[in-house]
Order: C-alpha cells, then structure tokens, then sequence
C-alpha cells in the first residue's frame, strides 16, 4: 500500500532534471548533526559526557565563540560541506572564507567567528532567548569561467525556550547581505505550525527565492535526495516553488517511524551583467543558495486506512449477519 | 412530565456543547466524567481517562514531583463533578451515550425489535469494566517504569483505552475529521491495537443498534463513577412496601438492571450500571415506590397519575 | 324423552329456580338500602340479568366470539385485540356447587364445582356459548377443571410457572402468551396487529383509571360506599362490556367524590374498617360482606382476584413494536401476581401491609373456602405480618352454603367488638 502511494508520487514528477556536476561542485551547504550525532562527538571527544541529557539543554559552554561566551543555552552543531549532494567534502579551501552569520529571533544578526579547519561549527542559542534561529553561511567564491560565483546556504533550528528578546536589530555592514538580509534567501512558507518542525514525506515543499530582497522569477531550484534522485523546476513569477516530497527508503520488516532523511533544496539564479572581480573579469554572476532539509516518514507509511475501514464494515456486516440469523431462528423457536 | 424527551433535549445540547464548546472557547477542564474525547477538535472538555492514562505513564520521580498535584488537580475537579451529578453524567452528558440513543431511536423507529442480555450474559461480564478500568491504570504505569527490573512496556501501549475506546474513530467525525479509522502497521502492538478499534467500532454500531446501551456495560469511565455512587447528591430511592413486583422498571432500563425490581430491602438502589436515565420513574404505577432525590429532597417521584398520562391513557382511543 | 333427560331437566328448573331465589333475595335486601348511590343502578341491572334474561348477559354483537377466562391471569388485552369479547366464569353459585360434585370429590373448591357445574348444565346459557374457555393452570382444581369442561366447551390450558423469580420461568410464560395470541387469531380469524392491540391497551387503561379514583374514594375516612356494592362494581367487570362499564364507574365515581365533600355516608364514621382478603368472593356468594356489614363494621378494602387485583395493575408500554407490547403484558399479568399459587409470600405479604395503612384498616378477615389450600397455606405469615402491626385478623372458613351464616355472624361479631375495644 506504502510502495504504491509513493510510486504514485514518484510517477507525478517524471521529468528529472540534472544539475550539472560542474556547476554543484561549487555549492556549500550548512548541515546540522543529529542528537545522537552530538552525543557521539561529546564522548568521543571527552571521553565523557560533559553535557546533562541528549535533549542538549543546560549545557555549559564553555567554547568562546566569536569572543563572547555564551552561558547555558541550546547547542547546535554544524558541519560545512562543499561537493554535489550526497558526496560530500570538507576540506575544500575556498570554505575557509566561508562568513557566518546568526540571525536571533528578534531579529538582530550576529557574525559567527567560525574559522575551525572542517570540525563542526557550534552555535549556542541561550535560554533566555527563545524562537527561531537562523545560521546563514556566505562564501565569496570568485570567477571561475568567466562567471562570478556567490554561495549562500542557511540553517534554522528552534530554541523551546519561552522568553523572546526585543532588540533593535542592529544595521550594520555584513558581507553577503543586502540592506539586513542575505542577499540571495531561500525562505520556507509554512501554513501549518506544525509543518515549521517537521517535513514528512508526502508533504508539499514551498519556498520562495529571494534576491537582494526582490522575489526572483526563473530560478532553478533543484530538490537531491541522498540516494541521488533529484527533480528541478524553476519558479514562478513570484518567486515560489512547489515540491512534493518523496519517500527514500523503504524499510523491511520493521517500520522506524523516526527514520530521518537528508534532502537538499539548491536554487541557482544567474544575473547578466559584466564586471571585474579581483582583478578577473566575469560576464555574469551565479548566485548559488542552499537548503538542507530533514525529511521524516509519514503516516501514509505505516497506516493504511482502507484496511481500515474494510475490517470496520466487515465486522459490521459479520456481526449483524450473525445477529439477523440468531433472531430469526429464535422467532421461529418462539412460534411467534 | 415526560423525562425522557427532556433527557434527549439535553443529551442533544451537551453533544453540541462538548463536540463544538471550544470554538467559542468554553473549556470545562480536564477532568469531565463523560466521554468527552480528546481527539475531537474543539471539545469543551477532556475525559478524564486521557489525562488519567497519560499520568499513570510518567515515571514515579515525575509524578511524585511537580506533575503529580496537576493530577491531583483534575481528579479533584473530576470528584466534584461526580458528586453532584452521580452517573448522570453517563445518561444525560455523555457523547457516546448520546449517539448509542439515537441508533435506539432509529431502530424503534425501523420497527426492529430490540436484543436483551440473558441474565447470565449480563451477570457473567459485570466486571469487564473494571478489569478494563485497572488495566488502563496498570499498562501506563508499565511504560513508564519498570518493575522488579522487568523492561518497560513498549511506547505504543501508551494511552491504551483511548486507542480502542470507539469515541476515538466516532467523535472527530463530526468535526470532518475522518482520518482515525485507519490499521497501524508499524508495529505488533500497534496492529492488535488498530484491529481491535476498528472491531470495537463495528461492535459499537451493530450492538448498540440492536441492545440500548451496548457499550455502557463495558466502559471504565462507568467503572470509575460506580466507585462514587454512594456518597453523591443524586441518587435513586426506592420504596419496597409499596412495590407490587410488576417489573416495569427493570424491563424498560437500558442496563437492564434487575435490582430496582428485586430489591425490597435497602432504599439506594443506584448499582453500578445505573446512568440515572429515570426511565424505572417514569413506568412505575404506584405512587412513590420509586424517586430520584437530590441531596435528600425528592425531585421525581413515580406517580399513578403520571405514568397514566405518559402512557397517553387519558387520550382519545 | 328419556327417563335419564327428563331427570335432568328437572334438575335444571329446580337449580334455575334456586338461583333465582338467591339472586332476587340479595337483590331486594339491596333495593331496601335508602343509602346506595344512585349511579348502582346500572350494576344492579347486570346482576338481575343474570337470573332474568341471562341470554343477554354479555352484550356482543352478531358473530362476535366470546372467549371465556378463568382466574386472573389471562390476557385480555389480547382477547379484545383479536375482535372476541372476555367474559370472567369464575362462579358463586352454590345451587350449581351439588351439579359439580358428580364430577370432583366434596372436599374440593366450591367455586370449580360451581363453575364445572354452570357448565355442565345449561343453567344460564352463557357458561355454555363461550366459543373458547382459556383455563391457567393456576391451582389443582383448575388444572383438573380444564380436563373436565372439555366434555362441553373447547378448552384451552395456560401452563405457568411457579416460581417467578427465574428468568426462564419469565420466558415460559412469554412464549405461553405468544401461543395464546396464536391461538386466538386462529378462533376469530383476525390477526392481532399493532394499532388494534395499542387500542385495546388503550380502553382497558381507561378503565383502570376509574378503578384507581374509586380506590382513592374508598380510602378516605369517610364511608360513601358499602362494601359489597363496591364488590358488585367490581363483579359486574365480568360480564360487561369495557366501556360501557368504564362509564358507569365513571358516573359513579363522581357521585361518590360529591359525596365525599357533601359528607354523605352510609354508616357510621366510627365503624370498624374491615379489609377482606383471601379466597375469592363472587356473585351471588354474597355471605360474607353482608355480615361484615350487618355487623357494624364497614368493608373498606379487599384484596380479592376478583375485585381489587383485578384491575390495579397496569400495562406500561415502552417501544410500540409487537414484540414490546407482548412482553409489557406478559410482565404485567404475571409478575404482580399475588396468587398464593405462587411460591413466595412476599408479594401478597407486601400488598397487604401496604393496603392496611392506605385504607387505615383497623382489622382483616381472612375468608379461606373449604379445600383452598394455597389460601390457607398462607394464612400463618400473614397473620404474624398483621400481628407486627397491631392489626387483629380473624379466619373464616366456609363454604357457599347458607347454613352457616349464623355462626359466622356470631363470630364476626365477637370480631367487630374486640376492634371496638381495642380502640380505647
């Protein structure tokens, strides 16, 4: 039943399109590890585990990330990539002038001063400060070919702390923004809280593409899954994309309903337009962002409804069956 | 005065209110003693065995700490509404009962006649209900900690009333939300759960069609409310001099309890599957053999007059 | 004609001439009384019909089947609903007690002799046109009867259980009443359906809420009605049509409920009340509530199969499907049965108390005929019932002769004495 509604989906987007590798090699994108991931590093690292529970709350950090020291708050872990989606690379060199960016959830945007040679980037969100962060990752790569290339990927976790800060955001010079936001964004429209958590399989993606805070019309947006299956559309007039999101691995025998997926949402938008770079003259600029995305299974997996209602209107039918005979052979007994 | 229209007037408001209150944002807590369900959008408010069963799954630390007043807090509730209203909450409140009603109607209305328990069928499974009731208390409590160094139950037992209660699948309905009949093939436990709703569901329509009250025999809430019925402040008294034994009271019950007929001795005689529907009142033709009281004071007695006007005898032939 | 015929009419002149006798000698004595109600007229019609144009004792119309009943335990309900008409046969006779006693030993119920022998004999006709005679098989002498009226009516048996209190026992006699309603639709070839049977209900409903305003009458402190007139009404059920009977109850009552605020009485306000109960009491045995009466005492209640229970309880409709009604009345004649044929007392124990203190009954007299045993079987407990509360009881036994009046006289007179004194 599962196969069949997931091959339904498969059948639905038919024409897959490929990113060409060339182009992807040039991409970074920003994944953050899994809980069990984290707990792995801590008690390889230390020997120990430092950190009260696997939740990651009340951790004492005691790092000093971009000169100030955080105290307790929620830790977050991310590894920067660089390659095609799922090979995956870390050293490459150009991500050493990688700027990272942290965006509070009121708004006010913080340099990360992330300079660690491959390891996991930590970020701390502290308690006090509750809501929606987002980690934006902006790499300057250069000409190459004649095209100058800009990077972006972006990350958001939620802190479940319940005070939110009001801060006035702070306007100041960033690299890879224009006027407060990054200059090419992948924003994430959600109509359902609860879609915000979580992405199932089954579920429908929609994003916008922002360019220097304009919508962007004709951007490809390419969806790659870990097993490389990829689908590409480009967006439309304003700026949105729709995908449909698909169902990897099918598990046998036992269904892990907190199976993770990690998919990656790349959207590439070339702007015409000469210019000098460094001494390198380009003819266009590629802007290169991306999204990582962690897909979970759904209930279309594990639950079937028209078993359902089969075994429902079954017993009905078997059980009234049953009564209509047992009370016609009494009337009959009864001599009514 | 004819009760048992009022009781279905008042069975169809608080159907309304319970399946529709939240969307003016009336919510009577967590701890109501009907089957209010939990799954259905914007109830007014909460059975109390989901707060119940979800406690019982917490580990002792837990519940011993902090959470254990918030429980305390509802039972509390829950005990106050128990002791004005006794099990009326089961007759006149109650959703499911509302609905198992309403299949009665249609069949008297289909000409169908209706199924009794034999006496030994009834006798015989009298305590289902509270062997359901423990076992909802006891499986959480297994989830949550471990005994004697046993494992702990698996996660899928969590709630595991409401997993098979049939007002899961029923009341979401009428919220358009159909998605709870479904079988869950992720796991054993989940399997044998799922199945048993959806036969429990099919009971539920078929049985209730043809016996009145089906399921009231076998719910843990009427279980837990039993455990209240002496020291509430509705009850049901009966006189037993002035009984002549004609038996009008036990055949018209939905429960079909035969104490109120046999009884001769004590006064209370609210047994544990009373829901205090009033129907026993309502054909009893002598004067007060039979009345509903509330905090000692009568408030309907059986009457000859009464039951003479009810049965339209004064009417036209 | 043979000698053996010619005998038998003689027989039959000489009994139809006794009867007579005792029917116009209790019928003048009643004439005499300046404070009957009024509205006894139409039951004292019924009674002289009886002797006078007793062809016509139970109005019918032409091709109407007459079914008759013994004891209380026959559905009537059903009987009206299938199109027959119901005609109670219990007898009082004693002229026609010497015709049965070729048929059953001496020491038996005087009223099965009476009956047997009304039947036997076509003394008044209607004992032999009933169309079907339904026999419970209540006490042995009725299990006995029914064998021996098949000779001159078609029978039909009610087997019934003794002891209520089984569920299998209850659904025994539902399936009894199921073949009696069988067997009716066969007698007048229409089928008992729903409506004809809810009217049926219906009208004997009716009648029941005469019944109950004429208890609430009787319980008052004032005496507006004797006690054997209030048999008679009762009696009279037997043979009458419902609703002709409903209105003159109805009509009675409402002279008695005038009477009530005027303060009319019969007798004295100071008179004993005296409660009857035990073996059955019918017309024209009309012994024992005239020298109740005669006595000084006033006859309050009675708690008579043929009069009180008869009538009291009620028929209680749940659903309006065929096989609801079939058990609301299957429930309703045999649970609140208070026959002593039955195994427990508990009931009668219990009807009995609880109608001592509605009527503010002061004594009781327990009538039991010569070979009732079930009566008399239960005498015991209900005496020690009525010892507990105060209430003196005295036993009479006796037959449907008159050659014991006098004694019974003296006795209930010593009776009514002591309850005179008891008072002070």
């Amino acid at each position: 039943m599962k196969n069949f509604i997931v091959s339904l989906i498969l059948v639905e987007m038919l024409f897959i399109g490929a990113v060409d590798t060339a182009e992807a090699a040039t991409m970074l994108w920003v994944e953050r590890l899994s809980r069990e991931e984290m707990m792995a590093m801590f008690t390889k690292k230390t020997g120990e585990s430092k950190y009260s529970d696997a939740s990651g709350k009340e951790e004492k950090s005691s790092k000093k990330v971009s000169g100030k020291s955080f105290t307790s708050g929620m830790v977050e872990m991310f590894y920067l990539y660089s390659g095609s989606f799922p090979d995956k690379k870390r050293n490459n060199t150009y991500l050493q002038n990688t700027h990272f960016w942290l965006e509070d959830p009121d708004g006010s945007i913080k340099g990360l001063n992330l300079r660690k040679k491959g390891g996991p980037y930590m970020v701390v969100a502290p308690n006090k400060n509750g809501g929606w962060y987002q980690l934006t990752a902006y790499n300057d790569y250069g000409v190459e070919n004649g095209i100058r290339f800009h990077l972006f990927s972006q990350n958001s976790f939620l802190n479940h702390s319940d005070t939110v800060r009001r801060d006035e955001p702070e306007q100041i010079k960033r690299a890879g923004f224009y006027e407060g936001r990054p200059i090419m964004e992948i924003v994430h429209l959600v109509e359902d809280m609860q879609q915000q958590y979580v992405i199932r399989s089954g579920d429908e993606l929609r994003v916008k593409v922002f360019l220097k805070g304009e919508t962007v019309k004709g951007a490809h947006l390419t969806l790659i899954t870990e097993k490389n299956w990829q689908k590409q559309i480009k967006t439309d007039e304003k700026g949105d994309g729709r995908f449909t999101m698909i169902k990897e691995t099918f598990s046998e025998g036992k269904i892990d309903k907190s199976r993770v997926e990690k998919y990656l949402l790349i959207a590439v938008h070339e702007v015409d337009g000469p210019g000098n770079h460094n001494g390198r003259a380009y003819e266009k600029q590629r802007y290169i962002a991306t999204l990582p995305l962690m897909v979970y299974p759904s209930s279309l997996d594990w639950e079937s409804k028209s078993t359902g209602y089969l075994v429902a209107m079954f017993g009905i039918g078997i059980i009234s069956g049953a009564a209509a005979i047992r009370r016609k052979r009494r009337r009959k007994d009864e001599g009514r | 005065m004819r009760v048992d229209r009022i009781r279905l007037l008042i069975q169809f408001l608080s159907f309304i209110l319970m399946i529709y209150g939240g969307i003016v944002l009336i919510n009577l807590g967590r701890g109501l003693p009907a089957l209010t369900c939990v799954y259905s959008k914007y109830s007014a408010g909460l059975c109390f065995l989901y707060p119940l069963q979800r406690f019982a799954g917490l580990p002792f630390f837990l519940l011993l700490g902090g959470y254990g007043i918030l429980l305390l807090k509802y039972m509390g509730m829950f005990i106050l509404w128990v002791i004005v209203l006794n099990t009326a909450w089961c007759g006149w409140v109650c959703p499911i009962g509302f609905l198992q009603d309403l299949l009665s109607k249609l069949r008297a209305y289909m000409n169908v006649d209706l199924s009794r328990f034999s006496w030994l069928t009834r006798d015989r499974y009298k305590s289902v209900k509270y062997i359901l009731l423990v076992l909802l208390i006891l499986l959480p409590i297994g989830i949550g900690n471990s005994f004697f160094g046993l494992p702990k139950l698996t996660d899928d037992l969590a709630v595991p009333f409401c997993q098979i209660c049939p007002a899961k699948p029923l009341l979401p309905m009428f919220d358009g939300n159909f998605s709870h009949i479904f079988i869950d093939f992720s796991s054993g436990t989940k399997i044998v759960l799922s199945t048993l709703s959806m036969i429990i569901l099919a009971l539920f329509f078929t049985a209730s069609f043809l016996k009145r009250r089906f399921f009231c025999s076998y719910c843990p809430m009427s279980a837990l409310l039993s455990l209240f019925k002496k020291t509430s402040l509705l009850s049901l008294k009966k006189d037993g001099r002035k009984c002549t034994q004609c038996g009008n009271c036990s055949r018209v019950c939905p429960m079909e309890i035969r104490e109120i007929a046999d009884e001769r001795e004590r006064t209370d005689i609210v047994t544990q599957d009373c829901m205090l529907c009033m129907r026993c009142i309502e054909v009893c033709p002598e004067d007060n053999a039979l009345r509903a009281t509330f905090a000692g004071m009568t408030i309907f007695p059986s009457t000859a007059k009464g039951f003479l006007k009810r049965q339209g005898a004064f009417e036209k032939v | 004609m043979s000698e053996k015929q010619n005998k038998l009419n003689r027989v039959q002149k000489r009994i139809k001439r006794h009867l007579s006798m005792s029917v116009r000698e209790i019928l003048d004595k009643m004439d005499e009384d300046r404070t009957r109600p009024k509205n006894m007229a139409y039951f004292d019609r019924l009674f002289n019909a009886f002797i006078e144009d007793s062809k016509r004792i139970v109005k019918k119309e032409n091709g109407q089947k007459v079914v008759g009943t013994y004891c209380i335990l026959v559905p009537e309900e059903l009987i009206y609903a299938a199109g027959a008409v119901p005609v109670r046969l219990c007898a009082g006779s004693y002229d026609t007690v010497e015709n049965g006693e070729d048929y059953l030993p001496d020491i038996s119920c005087p009223m099965v002799k009476s009956a047997i022998g009304f039947s036997a004999m076509p003394v008044i006709p209607l004992y032999q046109s009933c169309d079907l005679v339904v026999i419970p098989a209540t006490c042995n002498w009725k299990v006995k009867m029914g064998e021996i009226l098949k000779k001159f009516v078609p029978v039909l048996m009610l087997d019934l259980p003794r002891i209520k209190e089984s569920e299998n026992s209850r659904k025994f006699w539902l399936n009894e009443v199921n073949k009696f309603k069988q067997e009716l639709q066969k007698l007048t070839g229409l089928k008992i359906n729903r409506s004809r049977l809810r009217k049926a209900i219906k009208t004997i409903q009716k009648a029941q809420i005469e019944v109950r305003r004429f208890e609430k009458v009787r319980m008052s402190q004032l005496p507006v009605i004797q006690g054997q007139d209030a048999l008679a009404v009762m009696n009279t059920y037997f043979y009458d049509h419902v609703e002709s009977w409903t209105e003159a109850v109805k009509g009675l009552n409402d002279e008695l409920e005038e009477r009530l605020c005027s303060g009319k009485t019969v007798c004295s306000s100071s008179a004993p009340r005296i409660l009857l109960t035990g073996s059955p009491i019918i017309f024209p045995n009309w012994k024992m509530p005239v020298l109740i009466e005669e006595s000084g005492g006033i006859l309050v209640a009675d708690e008579f199969c043929t009069s009180n229970r008869y009538l009291h309880d009620m028929v209680a409709l749940d659903e309006l499907s065929m096989s609801d009604m079939i058990h609301a009345i299957a429930d309703r004649y045999l649970l609140p049965c208070t026959c002593p044929i039955f195994s427990d007392t508990l009931d009668r124990r219990n009807r009995i108390s609880q109608m001592s203190d509605d009527y503010q009954v002061e004594g009781v007299i327990y009538h039991i005929l010569k070979g009732c045993h079930p009566y008399d079987a239960e005498m015991k407990t209900i005496e020690e019932m009525l010892k507990d509360k105060g209430i003196p009881q005295l036993k009479i036994e006796t037959d449907f002769s008159p050659e014991d009046v006098e004694q019974i006289r003296t006795r209930i007179e010593a009776f009514i004495e002591t309850i005179k004194g008891r008072r002070r």
